[in-house]
C-alpha cells in the first residue's frame, strides 16, 4: 500500500468515525422555515457588511482564545510553538506601515475587488477606498464622509463617516497581536513555503479559517485569504470623494437638505416593510392557531403567503388550521402543496406527511393516509433514540414555539427530551394502536425496553392502525398531540 | 450535481429548500470541525445544527456564493467556540448520560483526533476538498462540481493535502 493509499484509508476511517445524523437535514430545515429566506436588499447587505469590522471580531478572538486554550490539546501543534518566525515580528513590522493595498483577482487575473487603506498613527484604519466592479460597488471614506457609489443604479449615497464606517482590516497590527497572544492553538506556522513562486511563511489562522502568507524578509503579510497585499503609497487623490457626473445623489449626512430617493431605494425599503408586515401576519396566525381560532389563523396564514409565497411553515400551519376546522379537502390541498414544494429539493419534513396522513384519514382516504404514515414511521421510531429527529413534529404541534424570528414573551421553549419522547410515543400509539409501556416516570431500564420493543415491532410488522382512543403516556406538562 | 454557488443562489432566489442540499453536503465536514474543537460527539452534533441554522439566517450576507464552504467553516468555528463557553462542567450527569445515549464511544480515539486536528489545519482549499472527498464520500468529479474547480485542480489539491498531512503527522 502506498503512502497515499494509506492516508486515504485513514481519512475514510476518520470520516466513518465522525459519522452523520440522519435527522440533521430535517431538524435544520424545520427550524429555518425552509421555503423562506428574507430577501435582503443589496443596500442592506452592504450595511450589514459594513459592520463586519475587526473591532467585533477581535473581541470575539480575545474571548475565544481563553476558552479554546483551556480545552484544546493537540500534540503536533504544540511542536510548532517555537518556530524561527514569530508573529511578533509581523506585529512589529506592521507598526511602520502606512498604506495597505489589497487586491483580489479572478482566475483570468481581472480585479474583482481592490482596496486601499491608510493606517493612522494608532495602527487603525484612517481613510479607505474600495472598488468592486464585479459587484457594481464603490466606496470612499475620507474620514469626514463616506461615499457609496452604485454604478448600476446610477446612485451615490453620502453618509457621515461617524455613522458609516467601512472597514476591511480595521487594525492589522491588533489582529496579529491577538493571534500571537492566542498561541499555537490559535494558529499554525509552516515556514519556508512558496507562495506563487516566491518564498513565504504560511500562517494558518485556524479559527478565522484564513491562510496568510508572510514575506520572510519584511515579515509583512503578502496574502490574506484571497487578497494579495502590498504596501505602496496610493496614487494621489485615491481617498478624495469625487461624485461622478450625472448620478443621483442621496445625502444622508446630518444637516443635509432632504433629497429624493431613487425608485430602487424606495422599492427596497417597501420590500423590507412588506417582510415585516408578513412576519406580523405570521406571528398573529400562530397565536390564533394556538388559541384554537382556526378560521382566523387560516386567513392570516393566507395573508402571509400572499406576501411571501415560499414560506413553508405558513403553508403547513394553514393546512393544520383547516384540518382542525374540519375542512379536510382544503387541508390536504395546502399540505400537498408544501410537501411537493420541498420534495423538489430532495427534502421531506416528516411532520408534514404525518399531518397530511391525518387529514387523509379524517377524509376517509385510509389507503392514502397509510401510504404517508408508512414513509414517516421509521423516522418516528428513530426519534425515540434521538429526540432531535422529533423537532419538526414538536414544532408542528406547538405554533408558539420560539423559532423563525418569533420571540415574543408568550413563546414556548422547546420541550425537554423526556417531553419530546413522550409526545412521540403518543403519536405512535395513536397511529398504530400499539402500547409498549413507556412512562416518563419509569426507570431508564424500563423505558429502554419500551423503545426496543417499538424498534422490534417496526422490523416485524410496522402496520398502521389509526387508534384515536389509544391510551396516552402521561406527561409532566401535557401537550396535546396534533393527532388527537 | 449542483455547485455550492448554484444552491446558494437558489436559496437566495426564494427556494429555501435548496438549503437542504447544502446541509447534506457539508454535514460531515462541519461535524468534523465541531468535533475537533469540542472533542465530544454529542456537543458537536448540536454545534453542527446551530452552524447550519446560523448560516441560513446569514446567507444574504454571503458575498461570494462560491465561497460558501469556507464561509460555513467560519460559522462552524464560532458555534463550536460558543459551545465551549456554554459547556457544562465536567461530571454533569445529564451531559454524560446524553453523550452515552447517542454515542457509546463519546470521543474519537487519539490517533483519529490527531488526524482530524491536522485536517482542519490544512489550507482552506485543500481542507475543503479533503473533507468533501473523504468525510462526505463524494467522488472527485463531484467535488470538482461542488467547489467549482477543475478535476485536475481538485486532484492536485488532494495530492498536496496528503503530502502535507503526512508531514504534519510526522512532526
Amino acid at each position: 500500500m502506498t503512502g497515499q493509499e494509506h492516508m486515504e484509508n485513514k481519512l475514510k476511517q476518520l470520516g466513518n468515525a465522525i459519522g452523520s445524523d440522519d435527522s440533521l437535514v430535517d431538524s435544520v430545515m424545520s427550524r429555518v422555515d425552509a421555503g423562506f429566506i428574507r430577501q435582503t436588499s443589496r443596500a442592506r447587505v452592504i450595511r450589514l457588511k459594513r459592520r463586519l469590522i475587526m473591532n467585533g471580531l477581535t473581541k470575539f478572538v480575545a474571548a475565544a482564545v481563553i476558552a479554546v486554550a483551556a480545552v484544546l490539546a493537540v500534540a503536533f501543534l504544540h511542536k510548532s510553538a517555537t518556530p524561527a518566525y514569530a508573529i511578533d515580528q509581523t506585529v512589529e513590522a506592521l507598526k511602520n506601515v502606512r498604506y495597505m493595498h489589497a487586491v483580489r483577482r479572478d482566475r483570468a487575473g481581472n480585479i474583482e475587488d481592490e482596496r486601499w487603506v491608510e493606517i493612522g498613527p494608532d495602527g487603525v484604519q484612517a481613510r479607505y477606498r474600495q472598488d468592486a466592479p464585479e459587484r457594481n460597488f464603490f466606496v470612499v471614506d475620507d474620514q469626514q464622509t463616506v461615499m457609496v457609489h452604485h454604478p448600476d443604479k446610477n446612485t451615490v449615497i453620502l453618509y457621515d463617516a461617524q455613522d458609516k464606517c467601512w472597514t476591511w482590516i480595521y487594525a492589522p497590527g491588533k489582529l496579529f497581536q491577538q493571534l500571537a497572544d492566542g498561541g499555537p492553538d490559535y494558529y499554525s506556522v509552516e515556514e519556508n513555503v512558496q507562495y506563487k513562486g516566491q518564498p513565504a511563511h504560511h500562517l494558518r489562522w485556524v479559527v478565522g479559517d484564513m491562510d496568510i502568507y508572510i514575506d520572510p524578509e519584511t515579515k509583512l503579510p503578502i496574502a490574506h485569504g484571497d487578497y494579495e497585499i502590498s504596501y505602496e503609497e496610493p496614487p494621489e487623490g485615491t481617498f478624495d470623494i469625487v461624485i461622478p457626473d450625472g448620478v443621483v445623489v442621496v445625502d444622508k449626512r446630518p444637516g443635509a437638505p432632504p433629497s429624493e430617493e431613487p425608485e430602487w431605494m424606495i422599492e427596497e425599503r417597501k420590500k423590507e416593510e412588506m417582510d415585516k408586515v408578513a412576519q406580523g401576519y405570521f406571528e398573529d396566525a400562530r397565536r390564533a392557531l394556538a388559541a384554537g381560532n382556526y378560521a382566523e389563523a387560516a386567513e392570516l396564514f393566507t395573508k402571509t403567503v400572499e406576501i411571501q409565497p415560499g414560506r413553508n411553515w405558513a403553508w403547513f400551519w394553514m393546512g393544520i388550521a383547516l384540518y382542525k376546522a374540519g375542512d379536510y379537502d382544503a387541508a390536504i390541498y395546502r399540505l400537498s402543496k408544501v410537501i411537493d414544494a420541498i420534495r423538489k429539493h430532495d427534502l421531506t419534513i416528516p411532520s408534514y406527511q404525518f399531518a397530511r396522513a391525518l387529514a387523509y384519514q379524517a377524509k376517509g382516504m385510509t389507503d392514502m393516509a397509510k401510504l404517508d404514515m408508512e414513509k414517516v414511521l421509521p423516522k418516528m421510531i428513530q426519534a425515540l433514540r434521538n429526540t432531535r429527529a422529533a423537532w419538526s413534529f414538536d414544532l408542528a404541534d406547538d405554533p408558539l414555539r420560539r423559532a423563525d424570528g418569533f420571540r415574543s414573551e408568550e413563546c414556548h421553549e422547546a420541550p425537554t427530551k423526556e417531553q419530546s419522547l413522550a409526545m412521540m410515543i403518543n403519536r405512535l400509539r395513536l397511529i398504530t394502536g400499539q402500547n409498549f409501556g413507556y412512562d416518563p416516570h419509569a426507570t431508564d431500564e424500563d423505558n429502554e425496553v419500551a423503545i426496543a420493543a417499538w424498534e422490534a415491532w417496526l422490523d416485524s410488522s410496522g402496520e398502521i392502525r389509526f387508534t384515536p382512543d389509544a391510551e396516552l403516556a402521561p406527561m409532566s406538562e401535557p401537550q396535546e398531540p396534533m393527532a388527537k | 450535481m449542483q455547485s455550492d454557488a448554484e444552491l446558494v443562489h437558489a436559496v437566495l432566489d426564494g427556494q429555501g429548500q435548496a438549503f437542504a442540499g447544502l446541509v447534506k453536503r457539508y454535514e460531515r465536514p462541519i461535524r468534523a470541525i465541531a468535533l475537533d474543537v469540542l472533542g465530544d460527539f454529542h456537543l458537536a452534533g448540536d454545534a453542527t445544527q446551530e452552524t447550519f441554522i446560523k448560516a441560513y439566517e446569514q446567507l444574504p450576507r454571503l458575498r461570494r456564493p462560491e465561497a460558501f464552504g469556507s464561509w460555513l467553516t467560519k460559522i462552524a468555528y464560532r458555534c463550536a467556540l460558543d459551545a465551549v463557553r456554554r459547556r457544562p462542567k465536567e461530571g454533569s450527569l445529564d451531559n454524560d448520560a446524553a453523550a452515552a445515549l447517542e454515542s457509546p464511544n463519546g470521543q474519537l480515539d487519539q490517533e483519529k483526533q490527531r488526524l482530524l486536528a491536522a485536517v482542519v489545519r490544512l489550507p482552506t482549499a485543500e481542507r475543503q476538498v479533503v473533507m468533501l472527498r473523504y468525510f462526505g464520500g463524494h467522488r472527485v468529479r463531484d467535488v470538482s462540481k461542488i467547489v467549482g474547480r477543475s478535476v485536475g485542480t481538485v486532484t492536485k489539491q488532494l495530492s498536496r493535502a496528503h503530502r502535507r498531512l503526512r508531514r504534519m503527522l510526522e512532526v
